[in-house]
C-alpha cells in the first residue's frame, strides 16, 4: 500500500497551522467530554438527583460521531477551497488524476477518523464494548467521514452552499439520539441515516442484524454520493 | 434606496443558497426535539436554543459569504459602485438578522406556550444577530479560506459563550453582563421570563452602543483588509 499521499497530507498539515489545529480538535473535544463526565455528572447527580448513567451509550455515540462530522466537513471545505483556487483542477491533470485526488483527500479523513475513534473510546471510557466492535465502528465512522466530506464537496457548488449543507449535516448527526424521544415514526425515519446505526451498534454490539443494517445504510449513502459525483463531476 | 436594494439582493442570494429552506428544516427539528422537554423547563430551554442557533447564525454563515464574494470578485465590483462600505456591511447584517428573527419567532411560536414579550424578543434577536454577524465580518475580512475562518472563530466563540454560564448565578456573576454575549442572553431571557423594564432598557442601550462601536470597527477592518487590501 502506498502511504506517500498520506505523508504529503501530513506535511501540508504541519505547514498550515490552521489545518493542524482543526485536525487536533477531536482530541480536545474528547478531553472536554471527559471533563464533563468527571465534573458535571456528579454535580447533576448531587444537586438535581439526575442520573446520566442510562444515557452513557448516547454520550459515547455522540462523542464518536463528532469526529467524522468535523473531519468530513473540514476535508469537504478544504476540497472546495482547492476547487475555487483551481488547485484541484491542476491535480487532475497530474498522474494523480481526479479519482487519485479524491482518494488522497478522503483517505486522510478516513484514517484520521479510525485512529480518533479508538482514542475517543478509550478517553471517554464510559461504556464497555468488545474491541472488535470498536474496530468495526471505527471503519463505519471512517466511511461516514467520507460521506460527509463528499456531500460538502460534490453537492455544494460553492462555500456558502457548503455552509448550508454543513448546518444540515449537524442536524443529521442528531439522529443518533432519536431513540431518546421514543417516537416510533422518528425512529423509523432515523433508520435511513448512518448516525442512527452507530448508536444501535453500541447498544447491540453482538447483533449481526444491526451490524448488517448499519453496513447496508452506510454503503447505500456512499454509493449514492459517489454515483452522483461520477455523473456530475465538480472538477 | 441603495441600502434597500443591497438588502433585497442579499436576501435573494441567501434564499438561493438555501438559508431559508435549511432554517425551515431546523425549526421542524427543534419542534420535534423540544416536544420531549417538560413544559416548566421550556422557559429556560427555548431561549437558550434561540440564542445558540438563530441568534448566532450570522457568525456561522458570514465567513462563507465573504470568502465567496472575495473569490467571485463581487466585493471588488461593489467597491466601484456608489454603495459605501457601511451600507455593504449593514446590508449583510440586516439580511441575516431577518432570518434570525423569523427562525427565532417560529421556534418560539411552535414550541413555547407561555407568555412571550415579542417586541423584546425581536429587539434581542436583532441586537444579538448583528453583534455576531459583525464579529464574523471582522474575522472573515482577514481570512483566505473557510477552514481558516472556522479556526479563528473558535476563540471568539469561547470568549462569548463561556461567560454565558454566569446566568446560572453566583457571587458577582452579574458583572459578567459586561460581556456583550451575556447582555444579549439576559435580554433574550427577559423576553420569556420576568425582567424589570429598567434592566431591559439598560441592556438594549448597552447592546446598541456595543453594536455601533463594532460597526465602526468592522468598517475600518473591512476597508483595510478587503476594499484596499483585497
Amino acid at each position: 500500500m502506498n502511504f506517500e499521499h498520506i505523508k504529503n497530507d501530513m506535511k501540508q498539515l504541519v505547514r498550515e497551522p490552521m489545518m493542524l489545529l482543526l485536525f487536533c480538535l477531536p482530541m480536545f473535544m474528547f478531553i472536554v467530554y471527559k471533563a464533563i463526565i468527571v465534573f458535571l455528572i456528579p454535580y447533576l447527580n448531587k444537586h438535581l438527583s439526575f442520573n446520566l448513567a442510562d444515557y452513557y451509550l448516547y454520550i459515547l455515540s455522540f462523542a464518536l460521531i463528532m469526529t467524522p462530522a468535523m473531519l468530513g466537513i473540514v476535508i469537504g471545505f478544504m476540497m472546495i477551497d482547492e476547487r475555487d483556487g483551481k488547485i484541484a483542477e491542476l491535480m487532475t491533470v497530474t498522474p494523480l488524476g481526479r479519482s487519485g485526488y479524491l482518494y488522497n483527500r478522503l483517505s486522510f479523513a478516513f484514517i484520521a477518523t479510525v485512529v480518533y475513534t479508538f482514542m475517543g473510546y478509550f478517553t471517554v471510557n464510559i461504556y464497555k464494548l468488545p474491541l472488535l466492535v470498536v474496530f468495526l465502528l471505527s471503519i463505519l465512522l471512517g466511511i461516514l467521514s467520507i460521506i460527509l466530506g463528499m456531500i460538502i464537496f460534490t453537492v455544494a457548488t460553492d462555500k456558502v452552499k457548503g455552509l448550508t449543507y454543513a448546518k444540515g449535516i449537524n442536524f443529521m448527526l442528531l439522529f443518533c439520539l432519536s431513540d431518546l424521544l421514543n417516537e416510533r415514526w422518528l425512529t423509523n425515519f432515523s433508520m435511513f441515516f448512518p448516525t442512527y446505526w452507530i448508536t444501535e451498534i453500541i447498544q447491540n454490539p453482538k447483533s449481526i442484524v444491526v451490524f448488517s443494517s448499519a453496513v447496508l445504510v452506510h454503503a447505500i449513502w456512499l454509493i449514492i454520493i459517489l454515483f452522483r459525483d461520477y455523473h456530475r463531476s465538480t472538477i | 434606496m441603495r441600502l434597500l436594494s443591497a438588502i433585497k439582493s442579499d436576501i435573494i442570494f441567501q434564499f438561493r443558497q438555501g438559508f431559508y429552506i435549511i432554517y425551515i428544516v431546523i425549526c421542524i427539528a427543534y419542534m420535534v426535539g423540544l416536544s420531549w422537554i417538560p413544559n416548566p423547563g421550556l422557559k429556560y430551554v427555548v431561549p437558550l436554543v434561540v440564542f445558540s442557533d438563530p441568534a448566532v447564525l450570522g457568525l456561522f454563515f458570514i465567513g462563507g459569504i465573504i470568502m465567496l464574494e472575495k473569490v467571485q470578485g463581487v466585493i471588488q465590483a461593489v467597491v466601484v459602485t456608489p454603495l459605501s462600505t457601511r451600507e455593504f456591511i449593514q446590508s449583510k447584517v440586516i439580511s441575516l438578522s431577518i432570518i434570525s428573527i423569523l427562525a427565532g419567532i417560529i421556534i418560539t411560536r411552535l414550541t413555547y406556550i407561555g407568555n412571550v414579550k415579542w417586541i423584546i424578543l425581536v429587539i434581542a434577536l436583532v441586537l444579538t444577530s448583528s453583534l455576531f454577524t459583525l464579529c464574523g465580518l471582522v474575522i472573515g475580512a482577514k481570512c483566505k479560506t473557510v477552514n481558516q475562518y472556522f479556526v479563528k472563530i473558535i476563540p471568539v466563540m469561547l470568549l462569548f459563550i463561556i461567560p454565558c454560564f454566569s446566568i446560572i448565578g453566583f457571587k458577582y456573576s452579574y458583572f459578567l453582563t459586561l460581556f456583550p454575549s451575556v447582555a444579549a442572553l439576559r435580554l433574550l431571557l427577559g423576553a420569556y421570563l420576568d425582567m424589570g423594564g429598567l434592566e431591559q432598557f439598560f441592556l438594549i442601550c448597552y447592546l446598541l452602543i456595543i453594536n455601533y462601536g463594532l460597526l465602526l470597527h468592522t468598517e475600518k477592518v473591512f476597508d483595510k483588509y478587503v476594499v484596499y487590501g483585497g
